[in-house]
């Protein structure tokens, strides 16, 4: 045994070196190879232009529904708001997330008092109803007007994560948003690795 | 068919099954599953809230109200701001109706009621279904419930 224990030692600190990231598999689904995210150029809720581009150098996660939701978005905004907070306040502070309205009734005001019910550093999104269309569509999303007549919409729910340098890494779907550790795991990978 | 081609159209038989419904719809949870599945990210594993946003389960003055009052608040759902022991909050509390069923309400209920109100009476299936037919055509989201 004496003569394997320098590499006994070598593998154990080679483990143990590790990232711990690296050995864990994502949450979400890890989009291979990474790519450019989509641009967005939309309003802010203060009124003020907005391009995705601003944000790099932190990690972003883009969601899309609207305010009047009565139980998807709360809960889907709960959960990505919940991630966060479960970050170390360094990391959370290099953590954004970003709404898209994609209900035309929807405004900088209606996004602005409804944001801060789950977090006050989210960014809400709103605009023209061609631009909105262009980027939902850009990121493989959807929305249409609820067939039943009444004033829901129904929309994708699927969550992207793009990293500091601006590429999108992975997608979640709204199940998995509930684990909190997990996807703040993720987010966490990004801005470790970006 | 060659073993290859038949282990192919096995998998390709399992892979063109539509995915399973929610485990919520296929599987009797408990109300203390549903709590960690759909309550917990708000109201906290341990019943605390969220400072400023949801308020807690502890001495909890609407856990010791009117279950039909708890009801109405898990099917419509709530928004705005509520002032609970000297602190506001300014939250949403979703509208669970369409996402869960009366047995699913009333096991929640009880589990919550169970847990942070002890004495409180207990939810029956039957009190949700009839808050249900009552509110079918009520609000979502109301600020005032």
């Amino acid at each position: 045994m004496i003569p394997r224990r320098p590499a006994a030692i070598l593998l154990a600190v080679t483990l143990f070196s590790l990232p711990a990231a690296e050995a864990r598999p994502w949450l979400g689904k890890e989009l291979l190879p990474a790519r450019e995210a989509p641009p967005i150029e939309l309003q802010d809720q203060n009124g003020a232009p907005f391009q995705l581009s601003s944000l790099r150098g932190k990690a972003v996660l883009v969601a899309f529904g609207f305010t009047c939701c009565p139980n998807i978005c709360p809960v889907m905004l709960s959960e990505l708001a919940a991630a966060r907070r479960a970050l170390p306040p360094e990391q959370r502070a290099l953590v954004d997330v970003v709404f898209i309205s994609v209900d035309e009734r929807d405004t900088a005001e209606s996004l602005k008092q409804y944001l801060p019910l789950f977090d006050n550093s989210f960014t809400g999104l709103t605009g023209p109803r061609e631009a909105i269309a262009s980027v939902v569509k850009s990121y493989g999303g959807y929305f249409r007007k609820d067939e039943r007549g009444s004033h829901a919409i129904d929309h994708s729910t699927d969550v992207y994560l793009i990293d500091p340098a601006g590429k999108l890494r992975a997608v979640f779907q709204r199940s998995q948003l509930g684990e909190t550790a997990a996807l703040a795991a993720d987010i966490a990978r990004v801005l470790e690795k970006p | 068919m060659t073993r290859p081609l038949a282990i192919a159209a096995a998998l390709a038989a399992v892979s063109c099954k539509p995915s399973p419904k929610s485990p919520l719809e296929v599987v009797p949870l408990s109300g203390a599953d549903i709590y960690s599945m759909r309550c917990s990210v708000c109201h906290q594993q341990d019943g605390g809230g969220i400072p400023g946003n949801c308020p807690p389960f502890q001495n909890s003055p609407r856990l010791a109200g009117q279950p039909s009052e708890l009801i109405h608040l898990v099917l419509q759902g709530r928004r705005g701001e509520v002032v609970r022991n000297g602190e506001t909050y300014n939250g949403i509390m979703p509208a669970w109706r369409d996402e869960l069923s009366d047995d699913q309400i009333a096991a929640v209920l009880n589990y919550i009621l169970e847990t942070w109100q002890p004495g409180a009476a207990r939810v029956s299936t039957a009190e949700v279904s009839a808050a249900r037919a009552a509110t079918e055509n009520a609000p979502l989201l109301p600020q005032d419930g």
